[in-house]
């Protein structure tokens, strides 16, 4: 028992298929009902027209979108001092896990500002204005990460005192030998 | 980092301890740390304390250094009940007919006392009854003794009613005690000071019992470790590995660790069960027992020899008198443990010099060598034992070899006696005199201490700033304390031991009581030392002496680079001192000492009152300043506290509980260190011998017995259980939501 196969199936198996289709443009198409074109194509010369113009004001836009994601990490430096000054220098699993943070947030940023500017890096013209947002953006994260490295030190918890490495330090070593009774 | 090193430490010392607390030792706690040989010592007079009523109880005067001592034992069994030390020393007593005990004092009035409570009867008109016999010296005209047997007659001096062998070294008969019915108590007593006590009824022995009073006052000691075959076997097979290249050394180890596991299961019969029973509940027989004493050092031996030459074992946990063995040397000057351990070297004051086996030291040992040196006025056994130094009688100075001598071997040597100090240098096998402290007319040295040589830690205090004040660790010093009677002042020098140099001196002008006993130690960096002065207000006086490089914080002086001449030392310490208020009259010191010397240092207490104690080194530290001048710095050192100047006796250190040493004058306390860190053995050795153990930082090193082990091993157990269900679950999981087939 043969049936012939339908075309859908044929369609569906052709790799090609879809280039074959003819698209017809969505301009092209009438309005639906109703539908006023009212000074579409104007502002459409209109545009044309200011080409350059609008791509400055674009340039513009992805500066200021790059400035904004800089200052980002500047507006949270007020509000992390708070919170590290409100926590307090004991010694706590709490706040030396909050101190840890500080200063991990902002290495992990750091490393991860490509994909943080990744929105705003495809403009080749505003390279060097995004480039100087990026540096800009580093130095509030190395603020950032200098308040919890304050607060770490103000807890202790750095070794840089000599007490720190006092394990290391034998006392001398005298040759003679001595008994007293 | 130190502070959350510190953090986590105190963590996990707060965890195991609950809290600060639990440093006491409890009531509970008597006699299973600790153990006590109450001595009465040589019997001078026995009484018995009631004539009239049947009072199972003797009343016995003995002495106690140079006073008297009334302890009363009870005559049915020989426990000792109560003892009594008297402020005098009575040369004789009687007992009275109205039940009164007369004790005859040298050149003053008598002094009666009631034998029931001991207490001193005043109004007694009838202060000595001439018609009672000397209770020192019992009427023992019914009593012979001869041929080695004791006999006792009847009163017509007709028949023998008691016969009985005389013990060996038999000294006498101390009490002798008829009744009108016929019988009789007796106390035989031997030369090496056993008394043996026989209450004859009818020509039968209805009672005896028998007291060993040899251990009274004795003359020298030493402490030896049990040695363990199991860890010296893991030793061995560890030290082998050092020959293995590195793989190798692993395949043996896994291979040992395999043939363990194997003799574990084997040893349990293959019983899962017993295994399991094993693992939660542990072993607590006694072998268990012996060998973790072992492993943790507990088990040590006190050998000690007595005043009339016997040398007897003790074990240190529970004062068994193991063995004992007779020298006949009645001046014993010094027991010293050498060849690592495994003899022991017996040296008299006239110049007998014995070698002792004990390699088996739990049994009696034997004789390896008996030689002779010159007579001495004192012998100091050094570097473990291979070399004894003498102090002749004529004030020279020799050093003996007791194995073969290593060459170039060079020690400086320094020897005190009350009105001298004197130091020489042995080198190439020959004594040099270098230098010499002569004291002034009327100028005594009461008290001396050498620096405690244990291993040193850290070489600073950490301050409250994280800055570092170095300690002045020089290991060649000593300290010693003069007093001079006509102006009761005192003053403590700290010299070096190599060149003489006075590193530190402190005078004490303040009415120092001179007879009242006066105390030292020198510890790692500090000096401890405990007077009693009548002003401004009579007190005991504690005073700490602390050294440093410099009291300017993280500035070290010291070389560390290169090995230094003790010779060519020009650093000087900078000192800091202060001084407590004790209330109590403190006889002994002792530094506690620890494997490491990581646990807090602290110093043992012989009060007068008979009690032991100890004081953590934190609390007599030099560094304390008042409340009010402490900086916020200060306040935030560890363990730092304002000054107060009264140190109260805490309740949780009285390490006597509520027993009373009696360790007369003549007594010392030494504290050794066990295999456990925290731990430390504290004796007190004199009239009494007195053990126990201290842990001055709580015991962080081991588990409590409250330790729910097996909640813990059935928690991991269940988590493995569960974790072995949860898993394919997780995994099916896992699986469907990929599929995106939901359920």
């Amino acid at each position: 028992m043969t049936e012939s196969i339908p075309q859908w199936a044929t369609n569906l198996c052709d790799p090609d298929y879809a280039k074959k289709i003819q698209v017809k443009s969505s301009n092209s198409l009438a309005s639906p009902p109703g539908f006023k074109a009212v000074g579409t194509s104007a502002k459409m010369t209109k545009n044309k027209e200011s080409k350059p113009v609008q791509k400055q004001d674009l340039s513009a836009l992805v500066v200021q979108k790059a400035w904004q994601i800089a200052m980002q990490p500047a507006k949270t430096i007020p509000m992390n001092m708070i919170v590290s000054y409100m926590s307090g220098t004991s010694l706590q699993i709490i706040s030396i896990m909050t101190a840890v943070m500080f200063v991990s947030n902002p290495i992990k940023s750091i490393v991860n500002i490509r994909r943080t500017f990744k929105s705003v890096s495809m403009n080749p013209e505003v390279k060097s204005q995004v480039l100087m947002a990026m540096v800009m953006y580093v130095v509030f994260q190395v603020a950032l990460m200098a308040i919890g490295v304050h607060k770490l030190n103000s807890m202790g918890l750095i070794p840089n005192t000599k007490s720190d490495w006092l394990f290391l330090e034998q006392p001398t070593a005298y040759k003679e030998k001595s008994f007293a009774f | 980092m130190t502070r959350v090193l510190s953090t986590l430490l105190g963590l996990a010392v707060l965890a195991s301890t609950n809290l600060w607390g639990v440093l006491a030792i409890f009531d509970d706690e008597i006699n299973s740390v600790d153990w006590q040989l109450s001595n009465i010592g040589k019997y001078e007079c026995i009484v018995p304390v009631s004539i009239e009523n049947s009072n199972d109880q003797l009343l016995v005067l003995s002495t106690l250094g140079d006073k008297s001592l009334l302890s009363w034992i009870d005559s049915t069994n020989g426990q000792l009940l109560d003892r009594l030390p008297l402020d005098f020393l009575a040369t004789d007593a009687t007992t009275s007919n109205r039940n009164e005990l007369v004790l005859q004092k040298e050149g003053e009035v008598n002094v009666v006392i009631d034998p029931l409570n001991g207490l001193g009867n005043q109004d007694s008109d009838a202060a000595f009854d001439y018609q009672t016999y000397s209770s020192c010296r019992p009427d023992l005209s019914l009593v012979q003794s001869a041929n080695g047997k004791l006999k006792v007659l009847d009163n017509d001096k007709q028949h023998v009613v008691y016969l009985q062998d005389l013990p060996e070294n038999y000294s006498g008969v101390t009490y002798f005690k008829r009744c009108e019915d016929g019988s009789f108590d007796i106390i035989t007593s031997t030369s090496a000071g056993e008394y043996q006590f026989s209450k004859v009824d009818n020509f039968e022995v209805t009672q005896s019992w028998a007291r060993d009073e040899s251990l009274t006052n004795i003359k020298a000691f030493a402490f030896l470790s049990a040695k363990d075959p199991l860890s010296s076997k893991i030793f061995a097979k560890i030290s082998q590995e050092e020959f293995m290249s590195i793989p190798e050394a692993y395949t043996y180890r896994l291979s040992q660790n395999v043939q363990r596991l194997k003799n574990f299961i084997v040893e349990r019969n293959f019983s899962v069960g017993n295994i399991v029973k094993d693992i939660l509940l542990g072993e607590d027989d006694e072998a268990t027992l012996l060998q973790k004493d072992i492993n943790f050092g507990f088990l040590k031996y006190l050998i000690v020899a007595t005043e009339e030459g016997r040398i007897v074992n003790l074990d240190a946990r529970t004062g068994r008198k193991l063995w004992s063995f007779e020298t006949q040397l009645k001046d014993i000057s010094r027991i010293e443990a050498t060849n690592s351990e495994t003899e022991i070297l017996i040296v008299a004051e006239s110049g007998d010099l014995w070698h002792l086996d004990i390699s088996a030291i739990e049994k009696a040992p034997f004789v390896l060598k008996k030689s002779h040196l010159p007579a001495n006025r004192h012998a100091e056994p050094f570097e473990n034992g291979e070399y004894i130094y003498l102090g002749l009688e004529d004030g020279s100075k020799t050093v003996f070899k007791i194995h073969k001598p290593r060459p170039n071997e060079e020690f400086y040597l320094l020897d005190h006696n009350e009105t001298h100090l004197s130091a020489s240098l042995y080198k190439d096998y020959a004594v040099e005199n270098t230098w010499k402290i002569e004291l002034d007319e009327g100028e005594k040295i009461i008290a001396f201490a050498k620096r405690d040589q244990s291993p040193v830690v850290s070489v600073g205090n950490i301050l409250g700033n994280r800055t570092v004040l170095y300690k002045y660790l020089y290991p060649h010093l000593a300290a010693y304390v003069t007093g001079e009677t006509s102006t009761e002042t005192m003053t403590i020098r700290i010299i070096d031991t190599v060149t003489g140099e006075l590193v530190h001196s402190v005078v004490h002008k303040d009415l120092v009581d001179l007879s009242s006993p006066i105390n030292l130690v020198l510890g790692e960096h500090w000096c401890i030392y405990t007077y009693f002065s009548r002003a401004p207000v009579p007190e005991q006086k504690i005073a700490v002496i602390e050294l440093y490089e410099s009291l300017t914080p993280n500035e070290r002086l010291s070389n560390t680079s290169s090995e230094i001449d003790a010779l060519s030392n020009v650093l000087k310490p900078q000192v800091i001192q202060k001084a407590y208020i004790y209330p109590e009259i403190i006889k002994n010191l002792a530094l506690t000492k620890t494997k490491f010397g990581i646990t807090i240092r602290s110093v043992a207490l012989e009060l007068e009152s008979g009690q032991i104690t100890y004081l953590p080194k934190f609390i007599l530290n030099a560094r304390r300043a008042e409340e009010a001048l402490m900086t916020a710095d200060d306040k935030r050192e560890f363990l730092n506290s304002p000054y107060v100047s009264a140190i109260p006796i805490s309740d949780f250190t009285i390490l006597t509980h509520h027993k009373h040493v009696l360790s007369g004058p003549s007594s010392e306390l030494v504290s050794v260190a066990t295999n456990l860190e925290s731990t430390s053995i504290v004796c007190s050795l004199g009239h009494d011998i007195f053990c126990t153990r201290v842990s001055p930082s709580s015991q962080f090193d081991k588990l409590k017995p409250s330790f729910q082990k097996g909640q813990l091993i059935s928690t991991v157990i269940g988590l493995l259980l569960v974790c072995f269900f949860i898993r394919p679950m997780v995994d099916t999981k896992k699986l469907k939501t990929k599929w995106f087939v939901k359920g």
